[in-house]
């Protein structure tokens, strides 16, 4: 496998513009997607995870204002405009959304809307080879019966089988980069099982890399390789999916995981953070979690911590190193 | 959600004040709608003091066009237009009232009952509705007003009879869904009073398109009356009163300054009562909550 | 903790019901909607079975959680239990009352023992209510004046864990976390005996979900409550529940002791279900062995013959078309399956 960078984002800051001025709603955020890796960015509503990857798209209003650099395949996406940077979004770089109903056309056959997403960036091919792609491609995310498939409309299909149309238009181009925000959240969980098994197949066969947009840790635990916990706009722990799940550096993630109930060991009492995320209108000073943290220091009230390597990850936590040691899960034994 | 964080001290007032501003702008349509209506009000009430003329007496020639004597000139028996578009203000605007409030009350609490009870009542109630939808509105306020005689006062009451169901259907509508929202379920589950739930959790979330519906209503009233007036069912001539003059104006082109004033007066009465409805849409719409 | 409403818990229940009897019982519990018909008034299609024929107890202080996947019908049949929809047929029987068929008022009045937490508390909160008007509503029920509603509302929101301050805002001035302890406190207002929750935490942020679930389980301990807990998620489910029933297409497939049905399912469906939960814990979950059910759970409106599980079930031989499995129990579980998973436990 290369580790070659598919898309590197540095410093990435993206402020909205509200009644009261612009506020920032992402504050400075650094990752690296490879080709055939799984990223996953971690947050609660309102971290900024969705916004992140939207301005990637280049999905946010024209008023908002972005800055920093991400360089996907060596090109800057940030400071480009227009058509240029249009084409590569849709070709070497695709967008799977939470909800696959408003994704889709409803007055469109399922057929057509694949087509036209080979199309779009493909023009000179035959009508009849459009065809036999889209059909190829509703075989390749297991939709049984593509040909007859093919004339129907999105209200003739589940819930699932409306995700696996919305990824089979996502690989149509065959990008280097999916962005999937939120890919299951709508959908039930032994359907869910199916769609995550669909994009881990097409992440292994296609070699793309994936960044993985969730709340949910457990698909993340079963998905990616490497995983950024975002909190407030910022990131403030990123590593490994072992690392960060059995050695987490940043207050913040040992809630969330603590938080969880789980499927299997011992049943304890849940781990209660406590308090409300702060709204991006009011940041706290200094630490953007030190209200809700266990452990604040009063340098946490002042200082805001930058990301830095704690052992084999990152974490934003002026006291990663002096916490107390991370209790092993039941669920390992 | 977003006011929660008190906004640091030096801010604050700098914060309130562009948000006075915000509003005053978003508002100024509903302030200036406001005047005019209140202007109609005071004219309808104090016009015998401000006319230059007496509505009914032959102050000049016949069919003059506007000029220093007679600023909107005068009609085909030689009185004066201003003058009496002043005085059929209280001829025109109380009419316009009463069947708004009367129709839409009548409506809401009939629409309601539908909504909330359902079953037969329902059933009764959007029937009605429906054969008195199925006719055209002036077909059948001409109807009811030649049944009960010419005059305002019967052309008011056809006007009413047309108007209800508009006000029925929007507010059963509106109810029934307020009712399967689930804080009304919930309420229903926590062991609320079945009149109670109508009355504090559904009427307070129903009634504002009925508000909205009937200040954007005004200005039709305004017309369906002068409509009437225009075929004789409405005031009798030679009351002032603004659709009968339309109506004598609008048979010669060449004479436009007969109906110009009040047609003007309209114009002015229904933007006004619009603006305001946008307003108090904007208000109290729900989903406008912040 | 003594009762905060005047009320007094330890009263035996009404003097019908068996000492020993479940405080909530549903039997044959049918709802059915009417199938479409056609333009004409023709072609009527077969009515929808949105609730087919379940039974469960809940005993007192007891959690019974209600797993299922969306369209199952676990929400129609909260609905049923809350008399909120008509009822096919069936009956529910709350403290020796059987809660189908009764007047308006009568139900009303059974309502002081049943109460619900819906799961979306920015919908379940009357918008243009303060917390202490929505917090003491119930206790109309129970002829309290003003003034004594008013200090009801002070010890509901303490016990839920709020400041007295909150009683004077608004829902959209609260988090989603405050609302939905605000909805819990509605719910415990006139010390019921049984809680419906219905997905009380699925609406929420992780990071509050747990200062919920915690409340709900002390609530318990403190106030003897039996709680109804509906929900998607089985790890939640595992969490605060004793026994679990198992909904698919509108039936109960299987209720089991929560430990036998987390760790020893006899059901496929439970089991994949179970192997559907992504874990998060990296290194198991990509371990584990996993069961990916194919399709989609078929349309209530058209169910399969036999078992309905059947068109998705890796163990269907001829006979689960052929005949519908009945829930049986055996020993403390129960389920609807020709082959279960595990052999038999002994009665």
């Amino acid at each position: 496998m290369t580790s070659e960078n598919l898309l590197d984002v540095r410093d990435l800051t993206i402020a909205f513009r509200t009644p009261r001025g612009y506020v920032e709603a992402v504050r400075g955020v650094d990752f690296v997607i490879r080709r055939g890796e799984v990223m996953s960015l971690v947050g609660e509503s309102g971290s900024g995870k969705s916004v992140t990857m939207r301005a990637l798209m280049g999905l946010l209003p024209e008023t908002t204002r972005i800055s920093g650099s991400a360089r996907f395949l060596g090109q800057e996406l940030i400071q480009k405009s227009g058509r240029g940077v249009h084409g590569l979004r849709g070709a070497r770089m695709s967008m799977i959304f939470q909800d696959p109903m408003t994704a889709l056309n409803p007055v469109m056959a399922i057929g057509a809307q694949v087509a036209e997403a080979i199309r779009i960036h493909n023009r000179s091919i035959s009508r009849q080879e459009v065809r036999d792609r889209a059909v190829k491609l509703l075989r390749d995310v297991a939709i049984p019966f593509p040909e007859q498939r093919f004339d129907q409309y999105p209200h003739q299909f589940s819930g699932g089988m409306r995700q696996r149309v919305v990824i089979a238009m996502a690989i149509a181009n065959r990008p280097d980069l999916i962005i999937a925000d939120e890919p299951t959240t709508a959908l039930d969980v032994t359907v869910q099982a199916q769609i995550l098994e669909l994009l881990r197949n097409l992440c292994a066969e296609y070699h793309v890399g994936l960044a993985l947009i969730t709340h949910d840790l457990g698909v993340v635990a079963g998905m990616a390789q490497s995983i950024s916990v975002m909190y407030a706009g910022a990131i403030v722990e990123r590593g490994s999916v072992e690392e960060v799940f059995y050695n987490p550096s940043h207050p913040y993630t040992r809630g969330l995981l603590g938080a969880l109930p789980h499927l299997t060991g011992r049943i304890e009492r849940l781990v209660d953070i406590g308090g409300n995320p702060p709204t991006i209108f009011a940041l706290p000073e200094g630490c953007a979690f030190s209200p809700r943290c266990a452990f604040v220091q009063p340098r946490c009230r002042v200082e805001r911590p930058l990301l830095r390597q704690v052992r084999s990850a990152y974490a934003a936590c002026h006291f990663a190193e002096t916490l107390p040691a991370y209790p092993v899960q039941e669920m390992q034994a | 959600m977003t006011a929660m964080g008190t906004p640091q001290n030096n801010n604050w007032a700098k914060a309130l004040m562009s948000h006075l501003r915000r509003d005053f702008w978003s508002a100024l349509p509903a302030y200036i709608g406001g005047l005019v209506v209140l202007f109609w009000i005071v004219v309808a009430l104090t016009a015998p003091l401000w006319a230059p003329y007496s509505p009914l007496d032959m102050v000049g020639a016949r069919l003059q066009p506007p000029s220093a004597d007679h600023y909107f000139g005068t009609d085909g028996l030689g009185r004066d237009v201003l003058s009496r578009t002043l005085y059929g203000a209280a001829q025109s605007l109380p009419i316009a009232v009463v069947v708004v409030v009367v129709g839409a009350t009548v409506g809401a609490v009939l629409g309601a009952a539908a909504g909330f009870l359902g079953g037969w009542t329902n059933t009764i109630v959007m029937r009605l509705v429906d054969v008195t939808l199925s006719f055209p509105p002036m077909l059948l306020a001409m109807a009811v007003a030649v049944a009960l005689g010419p005059g305002l006062k019967t052309a008011a009451v056809a006007m009413i009879i047309v108007w209800w169901p508009l006000y029925a259907r929007l507010m059963q509508s509106q109810v029934i869904s307020v009712k399967q929202m689930d804080h009304v379920e919930a309420a229903v589950s926590s062991g609320v009073r079945r009149f109670r739930i109508l009355w504090r959790y559904i009427l307070p979330l129903s009634w504002t398109p009925i508000l909205i519906n009937a200040t954007m209503d005004f200005g039709q009233v305004v017309l369906l009356a002068a409509a009437l007036s225009f075929i004789g069912l409405g005031a009798a001539p030679p009351t002032p009163e603004w659709g009968q003059m339309i109506s004598e104006g609008a048979v010669n082109f060449y004479t436009w300054w007969i109906a110009a004033a009040p047609g003007l007066a309209i114009l002015s009465v229904v933007l006004a009562l619009n603006f305001i409805g946008d307003r108090v849409r904007d208000v109290l719409d729900p989903r406008s909550t912040t | 903790m003594t009762d905060l409403s005047g009320t007094d818990l330890t009263q035996p229940p009404s003097p019908d019901a068996q000492p020993d009897a479940p405080l909530l019982s549903v039997r044959r519990l049918v709802k059915e909607y009417p199938g479409a018909s056609g333009f004409w008034g023709t072609g009527r299609q077969n009515p929808i079975r949105a609730v087919a024929d379940v039974s469960f107890d809940i005993h007192r202080g007891e959690t019974l959680g209600l797993v299922g996947e969306s369209g199952c019908g676990k929400s129609t049949l909260a609905k049923c239990i809350l008399g909120l929809v008509d009822v096919t047929s069936g009956d529910v029987t709350l403290d020796g009352v059987n809660l189908v068929g009764l007047a308006e008022e009568d139900m009303r009045l059974q309502r002081r023992k049943l109460q619900v937490v819906f799961q979306d508390p920015s919908a379940s909160l009357h918008p243009r209510m303060r917390v202490a008007e929505i917090v003491s509503e119930p206790l109309r029920l129970l002829g309290m004046s003003g003034a004594q509603r008013m200090a009801r509302a002070r010890e509901l929101i303490t016990l839920v864990r709020l400041n007295q301050e909150h009683l004077e805002r608004f829902p959209h001035q609260l988090s989603g976390g405050q609302r939905q302890r605000v909805g819990i406190a509605r719910a415990l207002a006139v010390s019921p005996r049984v809680i419906l929750l219905d997905e009380p935490v699925s609406a929420l942020d992780v990071s509050i979900q747990a200062g919920v679930l915690n409340l709900l389980g002390d609530l318990q301990q403190t106030l003897q409550l039996s709680y109804l807990f509906v929900a998607h998620n089985l790890s939640t489910v595992r969490h605060v529940c004793q026994r679990v029933a198992v909904m698919y297409l509108g039936k109960i497939v299987e209720v089991a002791p929560r430990d036998e049905l987390f760790s020893r399912p006899r059901h496929p469906y439970t089991h994949a279900l179970l192997s559907a939960v992504p874990l998060p814990d990296p290194k198991r979950d990509r371990a584990r062995e996993r069961i990916v059910l194919q399709g989609d759970p078929p349309s209530p409106a058209n169910p399969p013959n036999g078992c309905y599980f059947r068109t998705r079930c890796w163990k269907a031989t001829e006979i689960c078309a052929k005949s519908e499995p009945q829930l049986v129990r055996h020993g403390d579980v129960s389920y609807a399956c020709h082959h279960p998973l595990v052999d038999e436990v002994g009665d």
